[in-house]
């Protein structure tokens, strides 16, 4: 395709879709969904049965259990946690999780000085594979905006009480790079197997808005 | 683009938790959210658009729907617009498919 | 392209990358260098933040090539560019009541960066 009648054809279709979303987007959004997916499916550009597959892997499969396992690795095991701080996707992928929001990972480290947090202002990015799906509050406004700005205030209402002293990290998620933070191992956990560690990894600490339970709260 | 979504650093909107928030809560909080999900995954992957597309086309979302309309709401109207714009589907048997299904309910 | 559950399941644990590598020429900025951040306004898609436009900055990290997401929002896949992590005091962002240790970082491609000398800031 190429010269003046694309540039027509392209105008025309963005036009179209304009008045498309306007005039018919307050119909029921279940049955617009539906729409979507029916005209989808029929034209055989979509198999259904792919969609019940991706739904299962993101609603039962993948999700913050998965970071956990990476947390619960770097704390009972200093070498993997040197591997993971210089090449996060490859430590990430030494225990299986890949794939799609992972591809180019970057983990930072909390300390007794300085305390990282993750956002993605423009949107909603975030590591799928060892994370699974944002909630809800990530992606919403308030979140969004307040938290470039004002970072402790964030935390405070997260029960997050940090001294003044410390360093605060705000990370913007605005590239391909997605950012999980490594969370304080908690006092009190020496000795403890990984799957113990593991369950003392909440996946707001590894957002950064909380710190990991101390063991007996877990 | 300089819409409502690049609101870093805005004033006013709120608290960010609920009441009574526990640190957990589904992926999806209803069939149509997962569907929509999917179908965001099963076209991005088909090739029928990039991530940038997808982007910039939820920020053409006017901004009284973009700061009202839930995510998944959000992306139906992002995916919606990247369909017809790219000719993948007419606008006319997409509204006739949202009119039969959406009477219907 | 059709796929089936399987091969769906497949292709989201490959995931796919814009990355470029091995680059494809040197990177513009390099670790430590101070920047300032352009004020471009495109009525098109950009990665560039409006609270983050015009500040200065230091680049703590050089990520690699990629896909550079302005030009790819047009269609245009043809121009990768390095993506760096910056530093940005929170002072610099929102002014001296913020406190003074608390940063924002956040990534920037070549074509958001201007090079500034190390008083400038």
């Amino acid at each position: 395709m190429s010269g003046d009648h694309d540039d027509h054809h392209h105008h025309h279709h963005h036009h179209d879709a304009e008045k498309l979303l306007t005039d018919i987007g307050d119909v029921d959004i279940s049955a617009r969904v539906k729409a979507l997916e029916e005209l989808l499916s029929s034209k055989g550009l979509i198999d259904p049965k792919a969609l019940d597959a991706v739904v299962d892997l993101y609603e039962n499969q993948i999700g913050p259990r998965n970071g956990a396992q990476v947390v619960a690795r770097a704390w009972a095991d200093p070498a993997y946690k040197a591997r993971l701080l210089t090449d996060a996707t490859a430590a990430i992928a030494e225990l299986g999780f890949t794939g799609a929001q992972g591809e180019n990972m970057v983990v930072v480290e909390n300390t007794a000085e300085v305390h990282n947090l993750v956002v993605c202002t423009l949107c909603s990015c975030y590591p799928w594979p060892v994370m699974g799906l944002p909630p809800v509050w990530y992606k919403s406004m308030p979140y969004r905006t307040r938290v470039v700005r004002d970072p402790r205030s964030v935390l405070e209402e997260f029960g997050t009480f940090l001294p003044t002293s410390m360093e605060i990290r705000v990370w913007d998620s605005n590239s391909e790079i997605r950012y999980m933070i490594l969370p304080r191992r908690p006092e009190g956990t020496d000795g403890m197997d990984e799957s113990a560690l593991a369950a003392l990894v909440t996946r707001d600490s590894m957002i950064g808005v909380t710190e990991a339970f101390p063991p007996e709260a877990a | 683009m300089n819409s409502v979504h690049d609101s870093g650093g805005a004033h006013g909107f709120g608290r960010i938790i609920p009441e009574g928030y526990d640190g957990k809560e589904p992926a999806f909080k209803s069939e149509w959210e997962r569907r929509m999900f999917a179908l965001f995954i099963t076209t991005i992957v088909g090739g029928m658009f990039t991530d940038e597309d997808f982007r910039q086309s939820r920020e053409k979302l006017e901004p009284v729907r973009y700061l009202t309309r839930s995510y998944y709401e959000q992306w139906w109207f992002a995916v919606s617009r990247l369909m017809v714009e790219k000719g993948i589907l007419s606008a006319e048997e997409y509204e006739r498919e949202i009119i039969r299904l959406g009477g219907a309910s | 392209m059709t796929y089936g559950p399987e091969t769906m399941r497949e292709l989201i644990m490959m995931g796919a990358n814009t990355k470029v590598d091995p680059p494809t020429r040197p990177a513009e900025f390099a670790v430590g260098q101070s920047v300032l951040t352009r004020n471009i306004n495109p009525s098109t898609h950009t990665r560039l933040p409006r609270y983050c436009r015009g500040k200065r900055g230091e680049i703590v990290r050089v990520h690699g090539m990629y896909a550079y997401p302005d030009r790819r929002a047009l269609g245009d896949e043809t121009t990768p560019e390095y993506c760096y992590s910056v530093r940005f005091s929170m002072r610099e962002l929102w002014g001296d009541d913020a406190p003074e240790r608390d940063g924002l970082f956040i990534d920037m491609w070549d074509s958001y960066l201007l090079p500034i000398a190390e008083d400038a800031r």
